[in-house]
């Protein structure tokens, strides 16, 4: 049986963080560290000696690991992005998914393979939870506008709120836009306007 | 039909080109439409070039050569049709430290002071490995201090980790690109010099396009240097740089103040909390033939100081630079438009205090300052 792999996880954000570590716990039993202060990052490193180190690739801290890589002397071990660059499909996946792997020379790919995997799924369910949550906010946000430019129609046409959301929306059909780009224009102009 | 391009940039000032050919419209005039994608690493823009998520990116100019021969961590080929600025940057440390090092009349005098205050090998921050700010450091302290003992060690370091990493003494000064010095010195840093003290003329960003995607895609690199080049017209003329700072200063582009950014723009940059300033017009070049041009003689450079470093010959680095630097492209690119280009893909470099003039194909071109600090 071989020795619980050693894996690194840099990462300055805790929920990020934690983002990674369920994906650890989905693939296997790991030993792990989180290093949530990266300055002096290749010393840190060269102390845990880790097998696997895992950042996110939205995190300014991977241009260092760069000179890690780049550092090994044949008394420290080699440290490598990805398992095999000749699997470009895991490339692409990982770089859009935003992960990056450097891992030590010599590990065997069936063991670094699941590993990658799971953060790969794990990254890309929190990027399409971000899109969600921003999806969500840019309804609200319309949402709002709408509202505003009911209310300025409401108070000075004297009509209802149903009277008013009928004028915009016959003014979007009219003028094949959105409806939340005429109920703009309205809150726009009664800014120059009141 | 337009064509859409995923571009990765960088925030830093010399993204100028890029980010004002979507600003102001010169992609869709060219029939393309640039999706800029602000990156937080250059490790990040390489990787992304090398598996084609973008085609193109702001791209340091030892990268693209590094990153062709397999230097680091992805291997793709990679082509440069024009650069995209020269120098821009700084060497900034803390108020102690410059307090320390005190005044001094010339670079080789700062190495010196540097070594000597610090009594051990300098400690520098760079943002890369395969950067500029390495070999014109590397460059500098080599000419300026004896023969034989360690001159310094470098550190990677984000830029936007500058300050930081500067107070926890891990680094003694960072070479970085503008606006970060500047940006620092509002922290309480010190801007020791402006690196086009090292050299006038020193090549630092360029467009980067994945070779096998520009090989298949001829029409399209075409666009985005023609749109490339209009946008460095705008970007260049001084009546501009105000508008310019404004429009890099947005979030989603650099996210930094705009008077913080216009000061390389209008080449006076403010050193220290003092507000003593630093006037040329050298400190970062976006404009001119004479910068956009991918001089073979600057590659030739890029890869003779690279070598050693990277542990190859000269002639392998030399070779490969070659084919890199692609001034055919630009001059493909920019047939038909009322551009004159040089005709001569290299120039003398390091050797000239004054503007000169070059043969092109119609008329002279002019060739601003280039001169090594360490030229007699």
């Amino acid at each position: 049986m071989d020795d619980p792999l050693h894996i690194v996880i840099v990462e300055e954000n805790a929920a990020k963080a934690r983002i990674f570590l369920d994906g650890l716990s989905d693939a296997g039993d790991f030993r792990t560290t989180i290093i949530s202060e990266p300055t002096g990052l290749a010393r840190q490193l060269a102390g845990l000696r880790p097998d696997v180190v895992l950042i996110a690739m939205d995190s300014p801290n991977r241009d260092m690991m760069e000179q890690v890589t780049l550092a090994a002397t044949p008394a420290q071990r080699p440290v490598a992005m990805f398992v095999d660059k000749t699997d470009s499909e895991m490339m692409r996946a990982a770089i859009n998914a935003g992960v990056s792997a450097y891992i030590v020379d010599g590990l065997r790919k069936d063991r670094i393979r699941p590993i990658i995997e799971a953060a790969i799924a794990r990254f890309q369910n929190f990027s399409q939870l971000r899109e969600e949550l921003q999806a969500t906010k840019l309804a609200l946000a319309e949402r709002k506008t709408l509202d505003r430019a009911k209310g300025i129609l409401m108070k000075k046409r004297g009509i209802s709120e149903e009277d008013a959301y009928a004028l915009i929306r016959k003014a979007a059909m009219d003028e094949g836009k959105r409806v939340v780009d005429i109920a703009q224009s309205i809150v726009t102009a009664a800014e120059f306007l009141l | 039909m337009t064509v859409a391009l995923d571009i990765g940039f960088v925030p830093l000032t010399d993204a100028a080109s890029l980010i004002v050919a979507k600003a102001l419209g010169y992609d869709l005039e060219e029939g393309i439409e640039l999706h800029l994608h602000r990156e937080v690493s250059w490790s990040n823009i390489r990787d992304k070039v090398a598996v084609g998520v973008y085609p193109a990116a702001h791209m340091l100019a030892p990268m693209a050569l590094a990153m062709s021969l397999g230097q680091g961590q992805m291997t793709a080929a990679v082509s440069v049709p024009m650069m995209l600025s020269q120098n821009g940057n700084t060497l900034t440390t803390h108020a102690d430290l410059a307090e320390q090092v005190g005044q001094v009349s010339n670079l080789s005098d700062l190495a010196k002071r540097l070594h000597t205050v610090v009594k051990r090998p300098l400690r520098i921050g760079v943002p890369f490995p395969h950067s500029m700010h390495l070999l014109l450091t590397q460059f500098w302290l080599d000419a300026s201090l004896p023969k034989g003992k360690a001159r310094a060690e470098f550190v990677i370091a984000p830029p936007s980790k500058l300050v930081d990493v500067l107070a926890s003494g891990e680094i003694d000064a960072f070479m970085v690109g503008e606006p970060y010095g500047s940006q620092a010195t509002e922290d309480g840093a010190v801007i020791l010099s402006a690196a086009c003290e090292i050299w006038s003329a020193a090549p630092e960003k360029v467009l980067g396009v994945n070779r096998i995607w520009a090989e298949q895609n001829s029409d399209q690199v075409d666009a985005l240097v023609r749109a490339l080049v209009r946008a460095s017209f705008w970007c260049g003329n001084p009546a501009n740089a105000e508008a310019l700072a404004d429009i890099l200063s947005m979030p989603h582009y650099l996210g930094v103040s705009a008077d913080i950014v216009v000061r390389a723009l209008t080449g006076h940059l403010v050193m220290d909390r003092a507000g003593s300033i630093y006037t040329g017009s050298d400190i970062m070049r976006l404009s001119g033939m004479d910068v956009l041009f991918p001089w073979n003689s600057k590659a030739q450079w890029i890869a003779e100081q690279a070598a050693s470093h990277w542990g190859i010959s000269v002639s392998a680095a030399e070779l490969e630079a070659t084919r890199v630097f692609r001034p055919d492209i630009l001059r493909r690119a920019l047939a038909g438009m009322p551009i004159d280009l040089p005709v001569s893909d290299s120039l003398a470099e390091g050797g000239n205090a004054d503007m000169l003039f070059v043969k092109g194909a119609e008329s002279t071109i002019p060739i601003g300052p280039n001169r090594f600090f360490s030229a007699k």
